[in-house]
């Protein structure tokens, strides 16, 4: 690397994470800033977009530039950047709440459109910022403020619903295991088109049913030869019960919505400006 | 010399091709040289149903839409049925005696046959063409040449092939005939002026244009009847400007995106109406806690819940000024008339690029279905406006991006084009843009984003030129908004005429914030204060009672149509 090249410490903000002591997004951000560093991304052409959560502080501790919207609404403002900006690097920051519960109806069609940009989606299976609250994810065995008797709804399964929407880069990851989390988080800002990033984080505060112990027990990296362009062999992973594989589960390469934009307003051509469109209606 | 004024209708049913006819008559009427205000109502599905056009032509000023007509053209028993009680008492009925079964209810009024089923299948050997007979018919009364209508035809049928278009000129030309022959009494005498240069365009196609004219870069959207029309002229021709204008999921992704957009550098807007507005509620706070510069059109439809999506109402206007939770500055805009539509979406969005907050422009059905010919807008009076951006050599140790001003805007740097990466956030922050929730930082904030209302409050004061009649020595007075702006002028001209009482006129174009000078002085002389608004409750009157103390006299409609001059006229002669 060049003595210009950009270093880990470039991509940190004046701001140190104020997660509680022992977070699992302590093993999320690392990695994040060793990637970014990796692909030399550029600061002020890097934007990173998030709801509320725990996870919505992410882009505050990054030296990039920084949305930090409302609940549920990080994707479609971070689509809004991208598909007017596409020259931005845009990666868009959520956590279970935000991202499977109050947005969770956003995720399908931002992988329609493909738009180029990763989703890091920080799963911690309960609502850690407003003190342990049920999530989308938690399993209905566990009790929590919002279900002190016992849970009542089953859980999502949120791997095998990005496949079935399609997104053209699905990968997990557990926080766990920072240093696998490094490569993926390379390989999603690499990957052209919508990148989405499963992360299991253990909340340390709220979460005293799926801990680092537990989760320690179950991840397992996909085999080294895993065919990641097996949609239908990435779904069966997902349903696996018993095991929480990691890794790029499946990727494909199709137009992104602003590929799709770009050829349009090729085969279109141009006004000569408003006065021409102006003439139609005299 | 008085001006020539002429009202007709044609009723019928859907699928029956009333609107086409409605449409190329009306530019016939239009390119033939006079003035013409245009209303359609579609019936609720898609085919069957009843269907209505209404076209004003007059060589004065066509500003609203007449409630009684002077020609009713019923092509059918249902549009006779629906609409021979709006026929003026001088008025005419033309009818084509082999659908239409005459009753009482048309009293004394005069009546013509005009067997348009007979003539279509005369000469086009089919029922199909009976609207164009009926076109050639009424454009006959309105006086333009034939000309304009089979040239119209043309452009209307080129593309189904040559045949179609001779068959239909055919019918138009037997209509024509029949009416120089059949009602030439008809015929006004109107003073023609061919050849203005003007454009045909409806309130939404108005707002669409003005968009385009106001350099919007992206407009993503979500339909929503009366609005949708707006949206997919976008769709269509935004491209062909290096725009990009894209369908989301729902109207919380749609503001979502456009904040992101705005955020990125890029000029945005946003098509709704009334349920997609509150949807965008939570939104519309982020774009003005980021001061992210945004316009919405909201083209107002009757409610609330799904309401009456094809009716008219101007029920959203407590909602687009005050519909957040805490409180946010917002611009809200009403244009009066379609020409109005283009000049403030250009304003609009002007507006909310220098102030960095979001801009609402209320429009409603009426204004949206309407069409008119207008002045072709020159386009060298486009004024775009600037967003304020920091030097690119600004140092980034000392920048704040929300630093205090006295106008509340502050320099906004853009992505990839300014090394002053910052944190835009929905959270109360410094003028850093770092979360901060101490009392003095909430209090100096909300001051500094309000300040933007206050800076623009100033400047609107001596914008309101159009509009205004104020004579010297009146003592009651009229304020209104939006689409009513044509009924009120037309009711107030008429009163004038016929009882010498002058009554002063105002209608601010923007309405919130209140240009309180203007309004405080055109308030002074009055003893008495008249606001007519097409809702149930009063909204803006309730805005200026709490603004200024004044007890204005309060008319409503909500019945989900405009008022008409008649109407008004009639309720404001009550209050004198």
């Amino acid at each position: 690397m060049s003595d210009t090249a950009l270093k880990v410490a470039d991509f940190k903000s004046d701001l140190k994470p104020i997660w509680c002591s022992g977070c699992g997004d302590f093993g999320v951000i690392t990695p994040f800033y060793q990637a970014l560093a990796e692909i030399q991304a550029v600061p002020k052409e890097t934007v990173i977009v998030s709801g509320i959560g725990c996870s919505g502080r992410f882009p505050y501790f990054c030296n990039t530039y920084g949305f930090h919207g409302v609940h549920g609404r990080a994707l479609p403002t971070a689509a809004g950047v991208k598909i007017s900006r596409p020259d931005l690097k845009v990666i868009a920051v959520g956590g279970d709440g935000d991202g499977l519960g109050i947005g969770g109806g956003h995720i399908a069609h931002v992988a329609r459109k493909n738009v180029d940009m990763t989703y890091i989606l920080i799963d911690n299976s309960i609502y850690g910022l407003t003190k342990g609250q049920s999530s989308p994810t938690s399993p209905i065995s566990m009790t929590s403020k919002t279900a002190p008797h016992t849970g009542i709804e089953e859980p999502l399964n949120p791997l095998l619903m990005f496949l079935s929407y399609h997104a053209s880069f699905v990968a997990r990851g557990y926080s766990g295991k920072p240093k696998n989390l490094k490569q993926l988080f390379v390989d999603a800002m690499n990957h052209k088109g919508f990148s989405i990033l499963h992360i299991f984080s253990p909340c340390v505060s709220m979460n005293k049913q799926i801990t680092f112990k537990t989760m320690n027990e179950i991840v397992k990296p996909l085999p080294d030869d895993w065919d990641t362009s097996n949609r239908l062999a990435a779904m069966e992973k997902a349903l696996d019960e018993d095991t929480f594989w990691t890794g790029l589960v499946y990727q494909d390469e199709r137009p992104t919505i602003n590929d799709r934009l770009d050829s349009l307003e090729e085969k279109l051509g141009r006004y000569d400006g408003l006065s021409e469109l102006l003439g139609q209606y005299k | 010399m008085a001006t020539q004024d002429l009202v007709v209708r044609i009723g019928g049913e859907g699928g029956e091709g009333v609107i086409s006819c409605g449409e190329i008559l009306s530019k016939a009427v239009a390119r033939g040289g006079l003035n013409i205000h245009a209303f359609r109502t579609f019936p609720a599905e898609i085919r069957g149903g009843l269907a209505m056009f209404q076209l004003r032509g007059s060589d004065g000023p066509a500003r609203s839409l007449s409630q009684s007509v002077d020609v009713l053209c019923a092509m059918n028993h249902c549009g006779y049925d629906a609409y021979v009680h709006n026929i003026k008492d001088t008025g005419v009925l033309v009818y084509d005696p082999a659908f239409v079964t005459l009753d009482d209810r048309l009293g004394g009024r005069r009546r013509i046959e005009l067997p348009l089923d007979e003539i279509s299948k005369e000469v086009t050997g089919a029922s199909r063409a009976k609207n164009m007979v009926a076109m050639g018919a009424m454009l006959a009364i309105f006086g333009p040449p034939v000309e304009y209508g089979v040239k119209l035809v043309a452009d209307h049928f080129g593309k189904k092939g040559e045949d179609v278009v001779r068959m239909n000129q055919g019918a138009v030309e037997a209509g024509y005939k029949f009416a120089m022959e059949h009602m030439v009494e008809l015929r006004r005498p109107f003073k023609l002026q061919p050849g203005r240069d003007e454009i045909l365009v409806t309130g939404n196609e108005a707002c669409a244009l003005g968009a385009i004219a106001a350099g919007v870069e992206f407009v993503p959207g979500y339909p929503i009847t009366p609005a949708t029309p707006i949206f997919e002229f976008l769709c269509r021709e935004l491209p062909k400007f290096g725009g990009k204008a894209v369908q989301f999921e729902d109207e919380i992704a749609t503001l979502a995106a456009g904040i992101g957009a705005s955020f990125a550098g890029k000029r945005v807007l946003t098509p709704t109406s009334g349920p997609g507005l509150s949807l965008m509620s939570e939104t519309l706070n982020l774009a003005a806690m980021t001061e992210c510069p945004i316009t919405i059109i909201n083209v107002m439809r009757g409610g609330p819940s799904t309401g009456m999506p094809t009716k008219t109402e101007q029920s959203d206007l407590k909602f687009a000024i005050y519909g957040t939770s805490g409180e946010s500055p917002r611009c809200i805009m009403a244009p009066l008339d379609i020409y109005d539509c283009f000049w403030q979406t250009v304003r609009g969005v002007r507006i909310a690029e220098k102030y960095q907050m979001p801009v609402i422009i209320l429009t409603d059905q009426a204004l949206a279905y309407t069409s008119q010919n207008i002045p072709t807008p020159d386009l060298s009076e486009v004024d775009l406006g600037e967003r304020l951006t920091p030097p690119l050599d600004q140092d980034r140790e000392t920048f704040e991006r929300y630093a205090v001003t006295e106008t509340g805007v502050s320099p906004m740097p853009i992505p990839g084009v300014h090394d002053l990466m910052y944190m835009a956030t929905g959270l109360e922050h410094n003028p850093k843009g770092a979360p901060n929730y101490t009392p003095k930082m909430h209090e100096l904030m909300t001051q500094q984003r309000f300040a933007k209302l206050k800076a623009l409050g100033k400047r609107i004061v001596h914008q309101h030129k159009v509009e205004e009649y104020e004579p010297e020595d009146t003592e009651i007075g009229v304020i209104g908004w939006g689409s009513t702006y044509g009924a009120i002028a037309e009711a107030l001209e008429n009163i004038e005429r016929d009882t010498g009482v002058r009554i002063a006129h105002l209608h601010p174009r923007i309405l919130s914030p209140l240009p309180e000078w203007r309004i405080r002085q055109f308030l002074g002389p009055l003893k008495k204060l008249i606001v007519p608004e097409e809702n149930y409750t009063g909204q803006y009157a309730h805005f200026l009672k709490g603004k200024f103390g004044i007890k204005p006299i309060e008319i409503h409609k909500a019945h989900g149509i405009p008022f008409s001059s008649e109407e008004l006229e009639k309720s404001i002669k009550e209050h004198l």
